[in-house]
């Protein structure tokens, strides 16, 4: 009996391992596909003749990636607008979240409808940006930031997280014990919520990083981010087809190295999230799950 | 109950300032047919697209040389994508330059800037003492001057156009082509065919037993050592501009070219402008060719694929039959085994038996969304004078292709300029010539006339290969040359209808064309639901109206 027992664990063990094997290759298979790509030559990719190697072996596509002068600034202003903001995002968050998850606060449901009224209801695209024109903030960083500082969604997350996750009698003990309000708050509230904090990193992280359309309305010049350098570096490689009547190097050939550029640019903006993502993913899965669930 | 009030009074005023900001931004509406003869301002700010590929209009010599000799400085803003977006948020929030440049706006943006007064109406200003050069051009060529007069006698922007035509190559300048008259030119793989002993087609009937000879024997494995099954008789895009199926229609005495008017209209000989896609030869057609797609002659992806894929297709020796604007760029080293694929005869047995009509497309329009003036401009004239100076051979040859010295070597007997070649290029700037001229083209009110290439300049190579081809052997296969002309200039609410019904109108012909090849032509009931929608809810009967309107109105000026 025992020994049948053992052997039903050990053949569901199996079958859970060559199902997840499955679900593997399905996930890893594309996005290993596209870094052969990025090596390969596009007509034979299109072909159906790249499989598991790279076919008809080429690094122009990196080549005209790394040779570009933008790259590098692109680069730099990417990483100082994911920090910046990042840390102001999560700030932001921390506190509009924490008071409203108070319920001596007087008028918490009439804020609670002025924030939850913006995921609904936004100005538009032209009313934003004449408000960020005339406030001055048109080619600063700031214009990245200030006007989507707060995201709703991800503050009441944090703001049941807070509710559900930190017993009120804890904050209560910590003032009977002397804390001010603000001592609690640095003292008991942040620690307890570090993974719900992790969280908050890597989607505020993850937002700025991939941002490219904020920063092609407001910015310009030497301040783009590194996707908007990508996307520049793709679109002067290519070309229409009616453009194709008077270039005299050729359609077919222009138009091999934009589409080679399309695998290269993906890899290029993806693997600074892609290094920095296993650091913080202990804590994603255990915060996420807090924040949501129990909302 | 204070604060209620207070919050109001708050709000009120908020929507006041609001109120007064947006008419602020409108106060200099001086569109009532008087110059403007202020001379002071010379420092403009211009706005508007550049090539990707250029370096800049800053260090333009051309421009640079231009803005000298009319005694201006600009200082350019431009963007190469997103530009459309950009110049919306401008002109809404008021904060636009004195001039947009190679933007491109429709007519219909051009009546709505137009009425509102932020663009002006240049009309006054067209006189031989501002604008000799341009005054000159639209005395010669009336028809100039009637394709950017909208329709009520404004002119809200200088003309630019491009016309290349086989009078570049030796026609008749009255008799003459545009390069975009087929852009279309199928072809076929020769050494397929006379491996399997077949002649070139010239019927549908034909083409369609050489496409079975083609897949039944696997010919890419065969003949080019391919792998096994990997033959694909024909692949074209589906109603593309330069690789769709449409070339094949021509059996059935059309071929609906993707137009830029829209979609499937055809002008017919007598000047009726009927919509091919309600007619009964178009019926018949797509019930034809489903059975091609049936028999898996055509490609199964040529509804989804993207010319990138086609052209992968085609460079590995896959294909039989394809659509392409030159063999050698679609076929890569298998170019050689390639010859054109006329235009065919319709099937035999049918009404269509010695059909064969190419419906061709106009060349590009001349339009006035190039260069416009905005009220912010004090002084039109000084501006006006500098792009006057844009109306001559020399100058638009360089703004197109490069400055004299760099991209033109020099002038022979003829006196005509001599371009750069490819090994000068190389030796020189490190480039190829193509190269040299994208740092340098300009974008905005460009107007190159058909008889630049016989007095001024060459037509490049490739230009001329595919000229010659269209004159040589594609046009002696198009009968019926009436096309429905670009210039046509519609009234205010003809605008306005287009505008509505476009969109719609084109995708439901679209995806009901696609559906019938799939999945085989219309029974009766479906064929007349399919024509009550197009004029019940896509507005056919309006557009038909809008169209014949325009029509008759611009054969009546003629």
């Amino acid at each position: 009996m025992r020994k049948a027992s053992g052997m039903s664990d050990r053949t569901s063990q199996m079958i859970l391992t060559v199902i997840c094997a499955v679900v593997l290759l399905i996930v890893a298979y594309p996005l290993y596909y596209v870094v052969v790509a990025s090596f390969s030559d596009p007509y034979q990719v299109y072909a159906g003749k790249t499989f598991l190697f790279p076919s008809g072996f080429t690094l122009d596509g990196y080549k005209a990636v790394f040779l570009n002068d933008g790259i590098v600034s692109g680069f730099l202003n990417s990483v100082k607008y994911t920090v910046v903001g990042t840390i102001f995002s999560v700030v932001m968050l921390y506190i509009t979240a924490y008071p409203l998850a108070q319920k001596d606060l007087p008028g918490r449901k009439a804020l609670s409808i002025f924030f939850l009224f913006t995921m609904y209801f936004a100005g538009g695209l032209v009313p934003t940006y004449l408000v960020v024109k005339q406030t001055g903030l048109v080619g600063s960083m700031w214009s990245l930031f200030l006007p989507g500082g707060v995201g709703v969604g991800n503050m009441i997350i944090v703001r049941n997280y807070f509710q559900s996750s930190i017993p009120h009698d804890l904050v209560e003990a910590a003032e009977i014990d002397g804390c001010s309000k603000l001592r609690t708050f640095f003292s008991v509230v942040i620690p307890l919520s570090m993974p719900i904090l992790a969280v908050m990193v890597v989607f505020s992280m993850v937002a700025y990083w991939n941002d490219w359309f904020t920063a092609l309305i407001y910015l310009g010049g030497k301040n783009i981010p590194l996707p908007l350098v990508m996307r520049n570096i793709l679109i002067k490689s290519s070309a229409t087809a009616s453009q194709a009547a008077t270039i005299s190097g050729g359609y077919a050939e222009l138009n091999k190295l934009t589409e080679l550029l399309k695998f290269c640019s993906m890899i290029v903006a993806a693997l600074p999230m892609l290094a920095i993502y296993p650091f913080v993913q202990k804590y994603f899965e255990k915060g996420f799950m807090a924040g949501a669930v129990k909302g | 109950m204070k604060q209620k009030i207070f919050f109001a009074a708050l709000s009120a005023a908020l929507l006041l300032g609001a109120l007064s900001g947006c008419a602020g931004g409108l106060v200099n509406n001086v569109n009532d047919g008087t110059v403007n003869t202020n001379l002071e301002q010379t420092e403009f700010n211009i706005m508007g697209g550049i090539s990707a590929l250029s370096s800049g209009y800053e260090n333009n010599e051309v421009l640079t040389a231009l803005q000298e000799r009319a005694g201006i400085h600009i200082t350019w803003e431009t963007m190469s994508d997103s530009l459309a977006e950009q110049v919306n948020i401008r002109v809404t929030g008021g904060q636009y330059p004195d001039a947009f440049m190679g933007v491109g706006f429709s007519n219909y943006d051009l009546a709505r800037y137009g009425d509102d007064g932020t663009f002006l109406d240049l009309t006054p200003y067209l006189t031989p003492d501002i604008m000799p050069n341009l005054c000159a051009i639209l005395e010669e060529h009336p028809e100039i001057r009637a394709a950017i007069t909208q329709e009520d006698g404004k002119i809200y922007g200088l003309p630019s156009g491009e016309q290349m035509t086989t009078a570049g190559i030796g026609a008749d300048m009255d008799d003459a082509f545009s390069i975009f008259s087929v852009p279309q030119y199928s072809m076929i793989n020769k050494a397929w065919l006379d491996d399997l002993g077949l002649e070139v087609p010239t019927s549908l009937d034909e083409l369609h037993d050489a496409l079975k000879a083609f897949k039944d024997n696997d010919m890419s494995a065969r003949y080019y050592g391919n792998a096994p099954g990997t033959t694909l008789p024909m692949t074209t895009g589906f109603d593309e501009w330069c690789w769709g199926q449409n070339i094949f229609y021509s059996g059935f005495g059309f071929t609906n070219w993707p137009n830029d008017v829209i979609n499937d209209l055809h002008l017919k000989s007598d000047g009726t402008v009927e919509f091919v896609c309600a007619s009964d030869a178009y019926r018949d057609c797509l019930t034809y060719f489903h059975d091609w797609y049936a028999e898996g002659l055509m490609d199964v992806e040529m509804f989804s694929q993207s010319d990138s894929q086609l052209i992968a297709k085609c460079q590995q020796g896959y294909v039989g039959v394809s659509v392409w604007w030159y063999i050698e760029e679609l076929k890569g080293e298998y170019a050689e085994d390639y010859v054109f694929l006329p235009p065919l005869t319709g099937p035999k047995g049918t009404q269509y038996e010695n059909t064969r009509g190419v419906t061709i497309r106009p060349g590009s329009p001349i339009t006035s969304g190039q260069l416009n003036i905005t009220n912010k401009c004090k002084s039109p004239i000084n501006l006006l004078k500098f792009y006057d100076l844009w109306y001559n051979g020399e100058t638009v040859m360089q703004l197109q292709y490069g400055p004299i010295g760099v991209f033109f070597t020099g002038q022979d007997e003829s006196g005509m300029w001599l371009a750069i070649t490819e090994e000068e290029a190389q030796a020189k700037y490190g480039k190829s010539a193509g190269e040299v001229r994208n740092a340098y083209e300009t974008m905005g009110p460009k107007l190159i006339l058909a008889e630049y290439y016989n007095e001024v300049f060459y037509m490049e190579d490739r230009a001329v290969e595919r000229l010659t081809d269209l004159d040589q052997f594609w046009m002696p296969y198009v009968k019926d040359t009436s096309f429905y002309p670009v210039d046509c200039v519609f009234t205010g609410m003809e605008m306005e209808t287009i505008d509505w019904h476009k969109a719609d109108f084109e995708a439901a012909v679209k995806e009901q064309e696609g559906l019938w090849l799939r999945d085989g032509g219309p029974t009766d009931a479906e064929w007349q639901a399919y024509k009550d929608h197009l004029s019940q809810k896509c507005g056919m009967d309006d557009l038909l109206q809008v169209y014949q309107d325009a029509y008759d109105r611009y054969a009546a000026a003629k």
